[in-house]
């Protein structure tokens, strides 16, 4: 079973486990066109775009997986449905996009294709060199196992 | 927005979809199903295999719209804009 822990501890600034609790638990991605499309694009002897890379905050609290808005326009990918999203003031319909998400620096298998919603997160602070890029709902967290350890200051990852 | 045409479609025999293919995935282009499929990914393969990068709709067939939550977008604790 591929695992993967990061540690908030010691923490650069605001003294333990503060980083966790202030940036929330937070994993390398990359963000790239499904398998289909980049075989498709390559047959017709277009570039296929490399994968995005950034940070992901894992939203517990979200049914469904968003990602940066600006990821997709560096993709050049279509919106490939549309998804109804409730909020405090009623529901909105929202874009759906195709996207493979994958876990650099980890053995965390990636997944090839999920319908993501667009949204835009930008200028979201991390803590870290790269931008947040991505909110991990529900719909992604279903193929994990993810542990919250707020003492210790320590996120796991296990599939 | 981009597929309105096709999830208006997709909306209007939404019912008669559910009747034979609840639960699969359909793949719309226009206002007609290509096909319907048991995975998601399944129906992205094919409309990507017959329409290329042009636009298509691929949407599961249920009774109702499912509605999904995303408080700290909706809420506006990040600063974003779905």
């Amino acid at each position: 079973m591929p695992v993967y822990s990061r540690s908030y501890w010691p923490s650069n600034q605001f003294g333990y486990p503060h980083n966790l609790r202030i940036f929330g638990p937070l994993i390398s991605v990359e963000i790239g066109v499904p398998q289909a499309l980049a075989q498709h694009l390559s047959s017709h002897n277009l570039p296929v775009p490399a994968p995005v890379p950034g940070v992901a905050l894992i939203d517990t609290g979200a049914s469904i997986t968003s990602v940066d808005n600006s990821v997709f326009r560096t993709l050049r990918t279509q919106p490939v449905s549309i998804a109804t999203v409730g909020g405090a003031h009623g529901s909105a319909q929202q874009s759906v996009y195709p996207a493979s998400i994958s876990f650099p620096g980890t053995a965390l298998q990636g997944l090839d294709f999920n319908q993501v919603l667009g949204c835009d997160i930008s200028g979201q602070a991390t803590g870290l060199q790269q931008p947040l890029i991505a909110l991990v709902g529900r719909d992604l967290l279903q193929h994990f196992v993810f542990i919250y350890h707020g003492p210790m200051g320590l996120i796991t990852f296990a599939h | 927005m981009p597929l309105e045409k096709e999830l208006g479609y997709f909306n209007s025999i939404r019912a008669e979809l559910v009747k034979t293919h609840e639960g699969k995935f359909a793949l719309v282009k226009d206002e007609t199903v290509i096909g319907t499929f048991d995975q998601a990914e399944s129906a992205y393969r094919a409309g990507v295999a017959q329409f290329g990068t042009a636009p298509f709709l691929v949407k599961q067939i249920l009774r109702e719209e499912p509605v999904e939550t995303v408080p700290a977008l909706t809420v506006g604790l990040l600063n974003a804009r779905l």
